[in-house]
């Protein structure tokens, strides 16, 4: 691995950090808001598994691991979440 | 301290430090049957009691203590190390492998799983253990529930959750990286390709058990309020668990199918009908298991949707299943059926299995449960498919390679024996429990016009308990004065039958292969050409033994804990300098890994576990915190400062991490340890600012106990933590071997493992960051 694709990839999430918390004290709709910053942090992961953690270079099958394990606590938040949420709201 | 050669089998050390995997097997053979009996005992006196409604046999919590420890041990410490001693026995040689791919690993899941069932058993004897049922609802367990022993036996659980972590990990590793060339993964034999999804399942579904039990844990020892409050209680619990537990019947029961599977094969003398539909059907399984959980929270009160969701899929599962067993039907049909025990173990476990998954059915309708939910229907349809279904069918498996293990044949007398007892006495134990549908379950009293039917489940349950009896006696005799097997006595064809019984250390005398589809032994196999291979360790069992001490500490002196953390410190330190030599053959099939080593991919493995306990960690805040009417608007309750800083702190550690890794390749010694250096800085900072926060939190009032936002925060903020802390001990390793000129010349692997590791931490934090101080 090259070290500038390590500096380039450092530099991107430091940005993004800093997007996070401008984007916080923006007079912007709440959800708005929280779903830029979810998704920026979304966004940090994805980079950080692709290039530190190297899943780029690594055969597909390695990522499937990993993906199944994602899979399956999104389908926990999701169903688990909107179980209640008639409880909550309704 | 490691030794090459194994001592014989009537040495105490051989039994102590080893790590084959055939003796482990044996390992978790006895300890499983050990665990049998303590947990059949306590059926035995809880039916005492139910043969008449006002008999004073036990006292109620005596009862309560009985039918939870039963449970958890039956499912969590019998059913399913049985299957492992069989998995550890067999598998590797089914593979055409020497040995499993982390031979001390091996041992040190066995130990962790000992001695995860010591403490629960310990748990017994201090005052009151888990009474509550081995779902251990809330907020019964967490609040009404102040006894030590509760809080032992819980610790117990996570001790196995940790076996079981470790047990995964490697056979996922052996069966894609140490297959004999030329078998493919489809042609896996039954029984190896049951175990593969098996631990797939275990994987993803564990790791919510342990999620739970460290936010139980939490509650009970910390006065945090996940399962104490409204917005969490009773139904988070639910959710959490059974997201574990439903899978849990899955992995309770598929190495009995791959069981029945080879079984039927061999004594029908036919190819396995259907079998890539058989397949095709277990994966399908495997997936929608972890999609029907709910099915036991419809009288919840849970959101119309949702429960319409998961009627489907529970009644989708039970499709695949139809398959499966009309392919076992279909390979029966027009064969020559050799009826020897195994085959009469395997063929009575799907009888009853079909009574199981049947009833199931009814409890996947939401009309249905209402009336059934909580009642002994429940717990004869449990029964009919996890010891019926799971139990049955291992036994199968037992006296199936019984030859193998042994070298002798036992009494096909007492094995039908015993299999008539078996039919007799199960289904006289729990078919009228079916028809006690109206009982309901975990209470000791009951209407007099049910007398008769549980007075035959109470015989039923003695002339069960007597059958296996005849299991051990014929087993035990058999060992000293059974015919001598040979290789293969059945006449099977799957590679375990074509070596000696028992096996010889490294399992065959070549190295097997499979060409055009035939069996080779291409090499001589052993230790030509390279090192001995290491075959004792005692490290295993002295890293278990301190966890046990440290987790026995907790719930009785503080100073038994320090001792063990010394004794744990002392072990990891033994472990990690031990010359321990184990090696994957050189030919062998390893697809979809051939590009992958097999410690990168024991430890992506272990970080896919990792991301379903943060997960559901995570989760269990996005679900508070909806749950709750109110909350905290960011920045009010925890100061972004903290957070933001140590953002930018641990992404600055992940470069740090990668710079090293850099280094190492480059040969660059001082730009390892530097750049390992400044890892260890930055992460011991996070940790400083992080001890800094909780303190200022302290300082005005906000503890563990200071509603959802605190208790929530806390623990996930700790629980991350702690993944920060053992990140920096392995840190403190790596920079003092990188002092010594490590990592330079060769050895970088290394560092790039640990990166790994820090990148998920990371992850994790990256995630904590907005959602806790953020939106």
């Amino acid at each position: 691995m090259r070290l500038w694709v390590y500096l380039s990839v450092f530099a991107a999430l430091v940005l993004m950090t800093v997007l996070e918390l401008i984007i916080f004290g923006q007079p912007l709709p709440r959800v708005v808001v929280d779903l830029s910053i979810i998704g920026l942090a979304g966004g940090k992961a994805v980079l950080i598994a692709l290039f530190f953690q190297h899943l780029a270079y690594e055969p597909r099958s390695l990522s499937a691991f990993a993906l199944l394990g994602i899979g399956s606590v999104i389908a926990f938040l999701f169903l688990s979440v909107y179980s209640i949420i008639e409880l909550r709201f309704g | 301290m490691g030794s090459h050669h194994l001592p014989p089998t009537s040495s105490l050390r051989r039994w102590l430090m080893t790590t084959d995997h055939k003796d482990v097997g044996i390992l978790y053979l006895v300890t499983s049957i050990y665990f049998l009996v303590v947990a059949g005992v306590l059926a035995l006196v809880f039916r005492l009691q139910l043969a008449e409604p006002g008999l004073n046999f036990l006292s109620p919590t005596a009862f309560n203590q009985a039918i939870t420890i039963h449970g958890l041990l039956m499912i969590l410490f019998v059913i399913s190390p049985l299957a492992f001693a069989l998995a550890n026995y067999v598998v590797p040689l089914q593979i055409g492998a020497r040995d499993l791919a982390f031979p001390r690993l091996n041992a040190l899941s066995y130990w962790l799983f000992l001695f995860g069932g010591v403490l629960v058993i310990i748990s017994f004897f201090q005052e009151r253990t888990l009474d509550v049922g081995w779902t251990m609802y809330q907020p019964l367990t967490s609040a009404f529930s102040p006894y030590v022993g509760v809080n032992t036996g819980g610790l117990g659980l996570a001790l196995l959750t940790a076996s079981v972590t470790v047990s995964t990990v490697n056979f996922v590793v052996t069966i894609f990286r140490s297959r004999a060339k030329g078998l493919r993964l489809t042609a896996l034999p039954m029984f190896t390709m049951s175990v593969l999804l098996t631990v797939l399942m275990m994987l993803y579904a564990f790791p919510a058990l342990l999620a739970g039990i460290i936010l139980l844990a939490s509650d009970r020892l910390l006065g945090t309020v996940y399962f104490t409050s409204p917005e969490g209680g009773a139904i988070l619990w639910d959710h959490i668990f059974w997201f574990f537990g439903h899978p849990e019947v899955y992995i309770v029961l598929f190495p009995a199918l791959g069981v029945m599977a080879d079984t039927l094969v061999t004594f029908s003398r036919r190819p396995l009908f259907g079998r890539r539909i058989i397949i095709s059907a277990m994966v399908i399984v495997a997936l929608i298991s972890f999609l029907v959980w709910g099915h036991h929270m419809f009288l919840t009160g849970i959101h119309p949707d949702v429960r319409r969701a998961f009627v489907v899929t529970t009644i989708a599962i039970s499709l695949p299943f139809d398959a499966i067993f009309l392919s076992f039907i279909y390979t029966l049909s027009k064969a020559k059926i050799e009826l020897r025990t195994p085959m009469l173990f395997t063929l009575g476990s799907i009888a009853i299995f079909i009574i199981g998954g049947i009833t199931g059915v009814f409890l996947g309708s939401i009309a249905l449960d209402y009336v059934l939910r909580g009642t002994y229907f429940v717990v004869a349809h449990f029964h009919y498919t996890m010891a019926g279904g799971g139990l049955v069918g291992l036994i199968a498996g037992l006296y199936y390679w019984y030859p193998k293990m042994t070298g002798r044949m036992f009494s096909e007398k007492l094995g039908r024996l015993q299999f008539i007892l078996t039919m007799i006495g199960f289904n006289m134990l729990y078919f009228p429990l079916f028809l006690a549908w109206e009982m309901p379950r975990r209470v000791p009293l009951y209407v007099e016009s049910l007398i008769p039917l549980n007075q035959v489940a109470t015989i039923g349950g003695f002339v069960f308990g007597a059958s296996f009896l005849v299991m051990f006696w014929n087993l035990l005799y058999s060992l000293k004065y059974g015919e001598p097997a040979g290789e293969n006595p059945w006449g099977a064809h799957t590679l375990e039958w074509m070596t000696k019984s028992p096996p010889p250390s490294g399992n065959f005398e070549g190295t097997p292969a499979f060409v055009d589809g035939r069996l080779t032994f291409v090499a001589a196999n052993g230790a030509a050409g390279g090192e001995m291979e290491t075959h004792l360790s005692i490290w295993p069992l002295m890293l278990s033994l301190a966890s046990f001490v440290a987790l026995l500490g907790l719930t009785t002196n503080i100073l038994v804990t320090t001792a063990g953390l010394g004794l744990l410190a002392f072990s990891v330190l033994g472990f990690a300098g031990e010359r321990f030599i184990s090696r994957e053959g050189e030919l062998g099939e390893r697809w979809p890994f051939d590009r992958v080593d097999r410690m990168k991919l024991a430890w992506w493995t272990f970080i896919s576990s990792e991301i379903v306990l943060f997960g559901v960690i995570l989760s269990a805040y996005v679900y508070v915190r909806t749950a709750s009417a109110t909350w905290p608007a960011p920045g009010t309750l925890f100061d972004i400062g903290h957070g933001a800083v140590n953002t930018f702190v641990l992404l600055t550690s992940s470069l740090t991490v990668a710079l090293a890794l850099a280094s190492s390749r480059s040969g660059s010694r001082a730009g390892t340890v530097g750049f390992l250096a400044a890892t260890l800085a930055l992460g011991a900072f996070f940790l400083f600012n992080k001890y800094d926060e909780w303190a200022e939190l302290f300082g005005h009032g906000v503890t563990f106990s200071s509603g959802l936002p605190a208790s929530t925060f806390f623990l996930t903020t700790g629980i991350h933590g702690a993944h920060v802390f053992a990140g920096l001990l392995a840190l403190v390793y790596l920079l003092v071997r990188a002092l010594r000129g490590a990592y330079v010349r060769d050895g970088h692997e290394t560092l790039e493992y640990f990166g790994y590791y820090w990148h998920f931490v990371d992850i994790v934090w990256v995630f904590i960051f907005p959602l806790f101080y953020l939106v």
